[in-house]
């Protein structure tokens, strides 16, 4: 049992920390001009200029909203959907229907959303032959907005089936049926019951998994590069312009980016597990 | 632990900055067919048009493997992609490339030699090379660089706006009756952020700046200061009638092809002047389609196939741009029908009846004809000049700085 603790530990090691924190060294060394074919030597300037000239703090931010926003959105979802259709949502034919939007990748997901919602998409062309908007250009912007509602939409497409999956399991792992009887007969209503007794359990049980959705949104790519807009940008889209277009001495700031997105998302993930490990 | 950090930290530095590692080729064109012949080739391209994949897929392969046993194998990659591969690999310290050759412009063109990555010279070994028109500048010199037979022209192309005429029948010809257009119809006019939309904007500031010899050269600070102020001007006039009043830009003509097609704009553009008669044939735009060029003109420029410096194959590799510079597959490259790409030969001086062919090439349906639109050609600009105006574009139009 120890030896197999053991291999499992090299295996991860070698698979999972090693090439990250080579990925990371290399990052960093890039950054402050150390390696890359065109550096001229050690320099902090591009850490200078990501801190007081670069939209990366803004495009955080901007990331960071949105995705709270969706996996805020989608797990009330989930949340509603489980304790409305428990026992439901058990049934095998229901679980393959739920669970088969977890497949869909999510550039075809963003694809799916522009058919939709743009402003030549169905639903424009079915407000138009309705008589409620005259064409395209009175169809509201759902897509290519600065409020991200398409982005937004398609990543609650995506994360509904996955968090109504969880919580029905963590459901019926706990036994929340006997749970909300048990709160019932002691004289709690549905609500009550749902409120302060399953809701709290379901959550707290699923709080690693919504924490790396969470973290999974923000750093997304796909999906922000053909539904957002130019400015401003999420976060992935904005550091492989950086890293890939016209010029190349824009290199060493991506990488600056990439470096500082890193390290706070493991930061971040470091912190609040902890704080949830405690709270378990 | 403390050794491996060691040994980690040596193998990165020891792995970079190896520069000139040139592969060798033989001397003469004999020894490169003998060498090159019934060899695997890998070239990357970008390979975003079912017209131009199916003219590499259906004609250019098939050839190659029945006149030279060559196997082609095909990848998708375009500009960006390509200078990172090569970077990634020369930062690596990687001998042998993963890519032979692959379909260049100008900005990677520059971004390439400024990473030593070309292998070259090599174009005056090539057999087919004496066909190609030097003397056209919009060929000889790419992006105000000469080509130094670094690179070998493929095509030649003007930039183009592209229109329905059923919908626009008087489409605007120039900066002002453009403004005058959008102020009528908000929302029908946008410029793709990216290669395309950045040559138009390349195309403006010629005009502005009063012609094309007026910047060209290296790139010069002062002039793009003081031309670009105008640019930026007219173009922040335009802005709030620009589709999403001018907040965000389409990412590529593909996108703004479909806009057009759908009547959310009214117009899109291609670095191709034939690209209209190539999307009415595909089914992507109407046949009410038009293209034009503005009466200030529009950039024209070739594009090219280049080598890498550590390719494992140079004379296959020189066997395939020398076949695909040939007539044959460059009469075949023309036709409107299967990919409408301006030819780079002299045509009226190629051996037997090529001449005549070439002049029999049935002519474009929906584009203007490549001589009525040859007068408003403008030579591309250095390229930092695109550079600049994409940094500028995002800072002082979409980010409003």
């Amino acid at each position: 049992m120890k030896a197999g603790k053991s291999i499992a530990w090299i295996v991860f090691v070698l698979l999972v920390i090693l090439p990250v924190s080579a990925s990371l060294v290399y990052a960093f060394l890039y950054s402050v001009g150390l390696t890359g074919l065109l550096s001229d030597g050690y320099t902090i300037a591009y850490w200078q200029q990501l801190r007081t000239n670069s939209p990366f703090f803004f495009s955080l931010l901007y990331s960071m909203i949105i995705a709270v926003i969706s996996i805020g959105l989608a797990v009330c979802i989930a949340l509603w959907l489980t304790l409305r259709y428990g026992t439901t949502l058990q049934r095998r034919n229901i679980s393959f229907i739920l669970l088969l939007p977890l497949g869909i990748p999510a550039v075809v997901a963003a694809l799916m959303t522009y058919q939709l919602l743009s402003p030549s998409g169905w639903l424009s062309r079915l407000t138009y032959a309705v008589g409620l908007t005259g064409g395209p250009d009175a169809f509201p912007a759902l897509i290519n907005d600065r409020l991200a509602v398409g982005i937004i939409i398609t990543h609650i497409i995506l994360a509904v089936p996955y968090f109504t999956a969880l919580f029905r399991n963590i459901y019926r792992q706990e036994q929340g049926d006997l749970l909300l009887l048990t709160a019932r007969n002691l004289g709690a209503d549905n609500g009550q019951a749902s409120r302060t007794i399953v809701i709290p359990l379901l959550l707290r049980s699923a709080f690693p998994s919504v924490l790396m959705f969470l973290l999974f949104v923000m750093g997304s790519y796909e999906i922000p590069l053909l539904l957002g807009v130019s400015d401003p940008r999420m976060l992935s889209p904005l550091i492989a312009d950086k890293m890939f277009r016209f010029d190349l001495l824009d290199k060493p700031l991506a990488y600056a980016m990439l470096v500082s997105y890193v390290l706070l998302v493991l930061l971040l993930n470091m912190l609040l597990l902890r704080k949830n490990a405690r709270h378990a | 632990m403390k050794y491996f950090s060691i040994l980690f930290i040596a193998l990165l530095f020891s792995s970079c900055h190896r520069k000139g590692d040139q592969a060798t080729v033989p001397g003469s064109w004999d020894e490169v067919v003998a060498a090159g012949t019934g060899s695997t080739v890998r070239m990357m391209m970008w390979q975003g048009d079912p017209f131009i994949n199916t003219y590499m897929q259906q004609y250019v392969k098939p050839k190659l493997k029945e006149l030279y046993g060559i196997e082609l194998e095909i990848s998708s990659g375009q500009g960006n992609m390509i200078v990172s591969l090569l970077l990634s690999e020369l930062e690596a310290g990687k001998k042998q490339s993963s890519i032979d050759m692959m379909w260049i412009n100008g900005e990677t063109f520059y971004q390439l030699r400024q990473i030593d990555a070309l292998y070259g010279p090599f174009s005056g070994i090539l057999p087919n090379e004496r066909y190609i028109d030097w003397d056209n500048p919009y060929i000889a010199t790419d992006f105000q660089q000469p080509i130094n037979g670094m690179e070998c022209p493929w095509g030649n192309v003007q930039l183009s706006i592209i229109y329905d005429s059923l919908r626009t029948p008087e489409p605007p010809r120039t900066m002002t009756e453009l403004l005058t257009y959008v102020q009528a119809h908000p929302g029908s006019f946008t410029i793709p952020n990216e290669f395309t939309g950045m040559t138009l904007l390349k195309s403006w500031l010629i005009a502005i700046a009063g012609g094309d010899s007026v910047l060209a050269g290296p790139f010069d600070e002062q002039k793009y200061q003081h031309y670009s102020a105008q640019l930026w001007e007219y173009i922040r006039a335009l802005q709030p009638y620009m589709w999403k009043e001018g907040k965000t830009f389409p990412d590529g003509p593909a996108t703004m092809h479909r806009m057009l097609a759908n009547g959310e704009i009214d117009f899109s553009m291609s670095n191709n002047d034939g690209e209209v008669d190539n999307k009415v044939l595909q089914g992507i735009l109407p046949e009410t389609a038009r293209s034009y060029v503005f009466t200030s003109g529009t950039i024209r420029n070739s594009h090219y196939l280049g080598l890498t410096q550590r390719s494992s194959n140079l004379p296959g590799a020189m066997m395939v741009i020398n076949f695909l510079i040939s007539p044959e597959a460059q009469f075949e490259k023309m036709q409107p029908a299967v990919w409408g790409d301006g030819t780079v030969l002299r045509t009226d001086e190629l051996p037997d009846n090529w001449p005549q062919q070439f002049r029999e090439i049935p002519g474009r349906k929906y584009a203007p004809d490549r001589a009525s639109i040859s007068r408003y050609a403008l030579m591309e600009l250095s390229p930092e000049y695109m550079i600049r105006l994409f940094d500028d574009f995002r800072n002082i139009i979409i980010e409003g700085r």
